[in-house]
Parts: structure tokens; sequence; C-alpha cells
């Protein structure tokens, strides 16, 4: 892959000029910007989601949908990162309908397809990440969604207080009074719920163990 | 992480997956796979020559390979809500039994609400592992599906 010069060229700009040179027609741009930015909006889907699949089909439809909903117009940051987080925040609200629609969309493309296994290359570790988190979400889940947004950007996530203002739409001093009632909130849920919390996280993807 | 409660560590796209997704969405946004601008047009044009030829190739060999594929071992099985690729799917270990038996022993459990099929098909996946979709009494739901029916 790094013996393509162009690549090498269009990965050392900023994503504000990658994201200019995507609007002036250069593919190669747009898929600069995936790959640099396509790992944590991944991690950030699972984590929301605790499903790897549903994760990764989530990311490609947060990358479209930030093309098709900002790509008439220049990039206000120097990072597309808030941007892909907020449309992503959107995404995982959606309905599970619109989620499934997507992916179906997707599968309809005529793309030639890797030969790795598309279920025996679940490694154990992710199906213990997928487990692990499905129980964490149970609990997570009896936030308020506006609260579970904040949590998961700034403290699983890593993004800024700006950031995740910026990622949402809303003030910083917003972000910050969020995030302090949703970790409080959370510690005491941790403190007074047991293992079995009684909300379901539903993903599309059922894992079922037969041991 | 101050809640206390930590996710998992993060994780890279599946290998090779990462390269698939940038050219699907490249493709939806552009309608062709990302290609770099003409910096160098004869080498591209002898690269795309050698591509075209290869692929051309390569897909002659898969469609002769594809219906008669080994399964690849596998440490999971895919069980299909129905007998379609994009129907949702249960992850199944894959056990001592056979995957069919093991589907048909989980599918009411992982797709609660729909009706039990009248029987099970086990077929290699276009990545060699093996997923099981409902079938009707026919048996055709493998070769429907252009997938080889697994041993």
């Amino acid at each position: 892959m790094t013996s393509d010069p162009y690549r090498t060229e269009v990965a050392d700009h900023s994503d504000r000029v990658l994201w200019q040179r995507a609007r002036e027609g250069d593919g190669s741009a747009f898929g600069a910007l995936f790959e640099r930015h396509a790992r944590r909006i991944y991690n950030y889907c699972f984590r929301r989601t605790g499903d790897w699949a549903l994760a990764e089909d989530l990311t490609s439809t947060t990358f479209l949908l930030a093309w098709r909903s900002q790509g008439h117009a220049p990039l206000q940051a120097e990072s597309a990162l808030p941007l892909l987080y907020g449309i992503a925040t959107n995404v995982l609200r959606n309905d599970r309908r619109s989620v499934k629609r997507r992916r179906a969309a997707f599968a309809r493309l005529p793309l030639e397809r890797t030969e790795e296994p598309d279920f025996a290359d679940e490694s154990p570790a992710r199906l213990d990440d997928q487990a692990a988190m499905r129980e964490l979400l149970r609990l997570f889940s009896r936030l308020p969604r506006r609260e579970q947004d904040v949590v998961a950007l700034c403290d699983w996530s890593g993004l800024s207080y700006e950031g995740a203002a910026a990622a949402l739409e809303i003030p910083i001093g917003t972000v910050r009074s969020r995030l302090a009632r949703g970790r409080r909130r959370l510690r005491e849920l941790a403190s007074t719920s047991g293992p079995e919390a009684d909300v379901d996280v539903v993903p599309l993807r059922i894992e079922v163990s037969e041991q | 992480m101050n809640t206390g409660l930590t996710p998992p560590p993060e994780r890279d796209f599946p290998a090779g997956r990462l390269q698939q997704r940038k050219e699907q969405l490249v493709s939806e946004i552009y309608g062709a796979p990302a290609a770099p601008r003409q910096h160098h047009p004869r080498r591209i044009l002898v690269l795309a020559a050698a591509l075209a030829i290869a692929g051309i190739l390569a897909a002659a060999a898969y469609a002769g390979y594809a219906l008669t594929r080994p399964v690849t071992p596998v440490v999971t099985i895919g069980c299909y809500e129905s007998d379609s690729l994009d129907a949702n799917t249960a992850v199944l270990a894959a056990g001592t039994k056979s995957p069919v038996t093991a589907c048909a022993a989980k599918y009411a459990s992982a797709f609660p609400g729909t009706q039990r099929p009248a029987g099970f098909a086990a077929c290699v996946l276009p990545s060699g592992s093996i997923g099981v979709f409902p079938t009707d009494t026919t048996g055709d739901t493998c070769k429907s599906l252009g997938l080889a029916e697994a041993p």
C-alpha cells in the first residue's frame, strides 16, 4: 500500500484539505479521510452497540451520511472527527430498520469480497469484548440518552469538551454538566445494580453461546 | 475514565476489511473505485491493464472454485433468520454438533417471533465458513443463493 506515492501524499494533508479535495472529485482524498478516522468511529460504534459487525456497518454509514449531508460545504473545523462523531451519534439513534436497510444497500454494491471467513475470524477476544460491552451497556442504557452521548464521547472515546460540544452541537457548559451528571449516575447505578441488569440491549446480530 | 466502568480496549478493523469498506464508500460516492490522479499515466495504464487481466483470470478461476470449495476450519457458524445473505444472523460456536443441528436447536431462541422453518440447509459462504439457512422441502437453498452445499 505504501508503494503508492499519491496515497502517501494525500495522507499528509489535514482533514480540511482532504475534504476540499474530496469535494473537487478526488475519491482518494475521501478514502484517506476514511482510513484516518475509521478506527475511532468503529470503536465508538462498538461501544454504543456491543456488536463489532454492526459497528463496521455503522462506520460506513457514518462516513456516507457525513458526505451526503456535509459534502456540499467546506469543512468548518480542522479535524473531521467531531463531525463524524456527531453523525455517528445520530446514526446510532436511528431505529433498527434504518440500520438494516443501509446494511442491505451496502450489501448490494458489486464488490469483490476478501478471502477471510466472516465468522471464523471472530476471535475469542472479540467475542469476550462483545459480552463485556453488552454487560456494561445494560447499565449504561439506564442513563438518559443525552448523558449517554457525552459519557461515550468524552470518557469512552477521549473527545475533548470542545470536540463533544461540536459533535453534539451543544454549548460546552452543557457538555460539562451532562458529563458530571452522567458519571455520577453511572457510579450510583454500578454501586446499586447487580450483574443482572434488567435493561436489554438488542443488537442486529445476536451471539448465542453453545456451552 | 472517571466512572470506573471501563469498556473493552479499542481494536482495529478486521484485516482487509478497511480497504474493502473504503472502496465500497468511494464507489458509492463517486461511482467508481478510488483512483489516484494521473501523476504517472503510463505506469498507471500498465498497472490497470495488468490488474484487469489478473481480475479476469481470478474471476474465471473463482467461478469454477466457488461451488466446489472446501470449508475453512471454523470456530463459529452463522445461523441465518431467513434464506438471504442479508438476513439477521446468530453466531454460534461450532461445537461437536452438525451446523444444521446446532442452528435448529438455537433458532427459536435466537429469532423469537419468527416461525420455525421446515428445515435447514448448511452452505459454504463466499468467505469459506459455514452458514445455515432456513429451507423448504425443495432443498435448493444453497444453489439459489449461489453457494455450495456444506459437506
